[in-house]
């Protein structure tokens, strides 16, 4: 079953054979489920959302047809269904300085972690859609340029502005002192 | 290259730097350039504190939940496309019923019984006597020898005027 590849796969669902579904999501949920988590910032809505995710490549089988990568398909429904429950929830967490956030004063290792995981959390919410789904699949799930084009629908060029101006954005957000240095 | 030229190129430097291509030129300014190289350091920074943020994992059972997520939307599907057939239904019956009322009532062409001709000839008949402006001169309403002789000479032409240039008609009262 290791062998077959996700479009083998996807061909075998839409000759009716629904069991193969599993192998898909055994493969990507994980994936999914982060790449909605990074997206969203909750948990809960990363959850709720890669499965409506999966239902929708589910009754997107029968159309399916394999001219690019599975993985960019995959991809494009999870970018499209993100955009459209943050429209839902109009959910952009507004954050003003990431810098004054409260934390007490305990000095716990674990707890700078978790303070620095939360802070890059908040600031990847503040960009807008287009560019967080761009630096994520770079950053996160190590995409090509090529690729993450395909999937947010836009130029190469584009693609790349957006990553870069999502890095330079995010230095501007962690470093609010650096702000204007480029 | 100077500090301008390298903040204007910062991102091809990253991209080259990624694939492991040449930045000769790039890394010649670095090695002077304390500022170039702080900028530089931000960003590969910024790449190691992008990965601070940890992976979740899916619940224990998420494939139970996702066919059962599956069951369910079909099931919502089906009533959906169920509820979409009365609607149109319901839609078609409402065009067809307005079609029928308005061949009968406007494409129809439309006969009249025989007691609404015999309406519309007397309603014709009332209409033509209102609108005639001759008096019989049996009437009581028609003037007399006496009242003419009365009037003024030239009222008196003019009544004779007028009523030599309108034709007489005999009118049946009903």
């Amino acid at each position: 079953m290791n062998s077959i590849t996700d479009e083998m796969i996807m061909l075998e669902i839409k000759n009716g054979k629904k069991e193969y579904f599993n192998i898909i999501l055994e493969r990507y949920y994980k994936m999914i489920l982060n790449y909605a988590y990074r997206v969203l910032g909750k948990k809960e809505d990363a959850e709720e959302v890669s499965q409506e995710i999966f239902l929708r490549l589910y009754f997107s089988v029968r159309n399916y047809k394999p001219v690019s990568s599975f993985r960019t398909f995959l991809f494009f429904i999870a970018h499209r269904e993100c955009i459209r429950f943050s429209k839902k929830r109009k959910k952009f967490i507004p954050i003003l300085n990431p810098n004054l956030y409260k934390y007490s004063d305990t000095p716990s290792s674990i707890y700078e972690v978790r303070r620095g995981e939360e802070l890059i959390k908040k600031a990847i919410l503040k960009l807008k859609p287009k560019y967080r789904s761009a630096l994520i699949l770079r950053a996160y799930f190590g995409l090509g340029y090529e690729e993450i084009s395909k999937i947010i629908n836009c130029s190469l060029g584009d693609t790349k502005n957006y990553i870069f101006r999502s890095k330079r954005k995010l230095i501007s957000i962690l470093n609010p002192n650096s702000r204007g240095a480029l | 290259m100077n500090c301008l030229e390298f903040k204007k190129h910062i991102s091809l430097y990253l991209e080259l730097k990624e694939n492991n291509e040449d930045t000769i030129a790039f890394d010649t300014h670095l090695t002077k350039c304390q500022f170039c190289q702080q900028e530089v350091n931000k960003y590969l920074e910024l790449d190691k504190k992008l990965k601070e943020i940890n992976d979740i994992s899916p619940v224990r059972n998420y494939k139970e939940h996702f066919w059962k997520a599956l069951e369910y939307k079909e099931a919502f599907d089906r009533i959906k496309i169920k509820k979409r057939a009365y609607y149109g239904l319901a839609a078609a019956l409402v065009i067809v019923v307005s079609f029928i009322f308005l061949m009968k009532f406007y494409l129809i062409e439309y006969k009249p019984s025989a007691q609404d001709i015999k309406d519309e000839e007397l309603l014709i008949q009332v209409n033509e006597i209102l609108s005639s402006p001759v008096i019989s001169s049996n009437s009581a309403l028609a003037i007399t020898e006496e009242e003419l002789n009365l009037l003024d000479s030239k009222d008196k032409e003019g009544y004779i005027k007028i009523n030599k240039n309108i034709e007489i008609k005999e009118v049946n009262y009903v």
